[in-house]
Parts: structure tokens; C-alpha cells; sequence
């Protein structure tokens, strides 16, 4: 609390100038453009002037003003210059923003991956473990469930891609193998743990999805 | 040789659990969150059947105190088993469903199997009056054989027999109980029974 109008008025001074988040976020944002630019028409050099750059600028308020020299040949209009300039910072914008999109998809893919994968491994491992039978079906619908959402997310990000079709086959194959497992084996009394094998198959027909994928990238396959 | 063929099923579970992982990770869509996540998940479902278990457990014992109770494995041949002692000595057949994790109750009268969770659900109850002899014995269960309590039941000329696998909660993972700690489960078995002769 200020005791003093100076003191008041240095707080309020300090409500009104960029904090150092806003000019971290600024000045990787100059990186990003001067990229884009660079790449497009080619820099000579790029500054900045201005509010921002004199230290008088406004949190919330200023803009950052930056000078830029094209290597392009001379425009007939200032006004298409500045509808190119737009246009390829937009183009790249938009190529960052689905790159970063398929980047997320990649993660959640191989997040769910990883957990089918462990899901697949438990559910052979109760299924053979007298005492955990019980057990292997749930970790089975776990594994199916989570190949389906990574199959889901590569499909959503890539379209109907190699991936999409591999993670989409391998995810039917485990459900197909674990009901298939379960209604068998519940046919066959005898056999004790006969139920628990056919689901130690479903479950690793559900964690094929990842060996499947491994094998692409083995014979050359770009995989993800 | 069965030494040799642990081993040998060991290392195939080995190979089978590394493919995956080791497909993923040569591909760099190994996910450590996603294993971490996944090892969480899989503690969670066996801490939450072992508490199901021991909640369902401790239900019974304040049921039916002073009777044995112990929890056992429902594998698919016990099935069988008590439908066909049901059937010949009356008792109550309300639906057993192999591999399934259940209760065992011995008192004065019968043996009870329980289900559910930590709420009991009968699943069968079978007279004790002719039973002829308790001891213990051993199943197959796919590769493995496992030690069991064997009830004995006579009637006249026919003899039918139960198999209880007990499965005792260590650290929220299910383990069958063999060697000494099934000799006491027996005694204790034994003991429960020969209340209804006194």
C-alpha cells in the first residue's frame, strides 16, 4: 500500500509497464516472423522502433512496431506488399498451428500407445498367474479401449494414413482375439485356466499394435 | 523339469512384455508418462480388488463370527463341483461364476461360497452333514498345480468331491496359499468341522 502520492504513483507505473513474461512472448514472436519473412521474400534486417523499444510502452495497450527491408523487387502498390507480407505470415502461421496439432496428436497417439501396451502385458500376465484370472479381462478392454483412442487420434491428425489403418486393424484384432478368448474359453471347463489363455491371446493381440508399428518402422516405413 | 519350464515361461512372458516396448521405443513413441500412468492405473485396480476383498472379507467374519472364512479362487472345475453337490444334497445354488475371486464360509451347517464385493453375495451353500474326510490335495490348473483343500462328501456308494484354492492378499496381489500356510488353513479347516461334531 502506497504512503505517498511518489510512491502511488510507482506502483502505478508498474501496473502500466510490460512485464518481462510479456516481453519474452514478444520477442519469440519476432523470432517466428523474421523466420516466415526470411524464408518468403528474404531479409536484409529487421528493428524495432517505438513505444516498445524506447521503454515508454503501455502493458496492454502498445503494440510492437518493428521495421522491416524485403529482399523482394520494389512493389507497384504499398498495399500489395503489405497483402503478401500478410499472406505469408498467415500461411506460416497456419503451418506452425498444424504442425504443433499433428505434434499433440503424435503425443496422445504414443501416450495411448504405451498404455495399451501395458495394459496388453498385464492382461497376459493375470491370465497366466493363478489367482489373477479375474483380472485379465479388465486389463484386455483397457488395452483394446486405449489402442482405439490412439488409432482415434492418429486417424483425426493424419486421415486415413498407414498409421491410421495399422492402429485401426491391430485394435480390432485384440477385441476380436479377447472376445473371441472369452467366449471359447468359457466353453472349456476342463481346461482350467482355459478362459485366462484366451484372454492372454486377446491381450496380446492387443498389445500387437505397437509391435505392428515397430515392424513398419523396421521395413522402412516412415511410422510415426 | 518343472524348474526348467517356470524358467522357460518366464522368459517367453519376458520376451512377449519387452516386444511392445521395445517396438516403441526404437520408433520414439515410448511414452514414459504413459507407462508411469499405466503402472498407476494397473496398482489401482489390484489395491482396489485386494480392499474389495479384505472389506468383503471382514463382512463375513462380523456375519458369521467364530466360523472359518477364507477367500478362494472360483476356477472353472469348483464350478462344477458344487452344482453336482447341490444336487445331491440339497443346499442353495444361486449361480457360482469361474474365475472369479470369492469367500468361503464353514460354521456348524454348511459351506457357504460368497461373491460380490464388499457387500457378500451368496453364490451356493452346501450341507457339511456328509462330509467324510478333509484333506489336502492338488488341481490342475492349466500348467500349474496348485495345492488345494479337498472336501470329501459320501453319500451312500457315490462320492463327491470340492476343491477350495485359497488365495491369501499380500500387498494388494492375489497369491495362492501352499506349504505350511496351507497345512494351518487345513487345521483350521478341520477345526471349523469338527465344531458340528461336538
Amino acid at each position: 500500500m502506497a504512503k505517498s502520492v511518489s510512491e502511488a504513483f510507482d506502483v502505478y507505473l508498474g501496473w502500466l509497464t510490460p512485464t518481462a513474461s510479456d516481453r519474452s512472448k514478444a520477442s519469440s514472436h519476432r523470432v517466428s516472423i523474421e523466420s516466415k519473412l526470411e524464408d518468403t521474400f528474404g531479409l536484409y534486417r529487421m528493428y524495432e522502433s517505438g513505444s516498445w523499444k524506447h521503454g515508454t510502452g503501455v502493458r496492454g495497450y502498445s503494440d510492437v512496431d518493428y521495421f522491416v527491408s524485403l529482399k523482394s523487387s520494389k512493389p507497384v502498390y504499398g498495399s500489395s506488399a503489405l497483402t503478401s507480407v500478410n499472406a505469408a505470415v498467415s500461411r506460416a502461421s497456419k503451418r506452425a498451428a498444424n504442425a504443433k496439432r499433428l505434434d499433440q496428436a503424435h503425443q496422445n497417439a504414443s501416450m495411448y500407445n504405451s498404455l495399451s501396451a501395458i495394459f496388453g502385458i498385464a492382461a497376459v500376465a493375470c491370465a497366466i498367474i493363478p489367482g489373477a484370472e479375474e483380472l485379465a479381462p479388465i486389463f484386455l478392454v483397457a488395452s483394446v479401449a486405449t489402442g482405439a483412442a490412439a488409432a482415434s487420434e492418429t486417424c483425426n491428425a493424419e486421415g486415413y494414413s498407414q498409421d491410421c489403418q495399422m492402429d485401426i486393424g491391430m485394435t480390432v484384432a485384440g477385441a476380436f482375439f479377447g472376445g473371441a478368448g472369452a467366449a471359447v474359453g468359457s466353453m472349456i471347463p476342463e481346461t482350467a485356466t482355459g478362459a485366462g489363455k484366451f484372454f492372454a491371446t486377446g491381450g496380446l493381440g492387443g498389445a500387437l499394435g505397437p509391435i505392428n508399428t515397430g515392424v513398419s518402422w523396421l521395413m522402412g516405413n516412415q511410422g510415426r | 523339469m518343472n524348474r526348467a519350464r517356470s524358467w522357460i515361461g518366464i522368459a517367453c512372458f519376458a520376451v512377449v512384455a519387452a516386444i511392445p516396448i521395445f517396438a516403441l521405443a526404437r520408433q520414439g513413441a515410448l511414452s514414459v508418462e504413459g507407462v508411469v500412468i499405466g503402472i498407476v492405473i494397473i496398482a489401482g485396480v489390484f489395491a482396489w480388488f485386494g480392499l474389495r476383498n479384505d472389506a468383503r472379507l471382514r463382512s463375513l467374519h462380523r456375519k458369521y463370527p467364530g466360523s472359518f472364512v477364507a477367500q478362494i479362487n472360483i476356477y472353472p472345475e469348483l464350478v462344477p463341483q458344487i452344482r453336482r453337490l447341490t444336487g445331491a444334497f440339497g443346499g442353495e445354488y444361486l449361480g457360482v461364476r469361474a474365475v472369479s475371486y470369492g469367500s468361503v464360509v464353514i460354521d456348524a451347517s454348511s459351506i457357504q461360497l460368497f461373491g460380490g464385493g464388499s457387500v457378500p453375495r451368496k453364490l451356493a451353500a452346501v450341507p457339511t452333514s456328509a462330509i467324510a474326510d478333509v484333506r489336502i490335495s492338488r488341481v490342475l490348473q492349466g500348467k500349474w498345480v496348485l495345492g488345494t483343500i479337498e472336501i470329501e462328501f459320501v453319500d451312500g456308494n457315490s462320492r463327491y468331491l470340492a476343491n477350495f484354492c485359497l488365495l491369501r492378499w499380500t500387498w494388494f496381489l492375489p497369491r495362492i496359499v501352499k506349504g505350511e500356510a496351507l497345512d494351518e488353513q487345513l487345521a483350521a479347516f478341520r477345526e471349523a468341522l469338527a465344531i458340528r461334531q461336538h
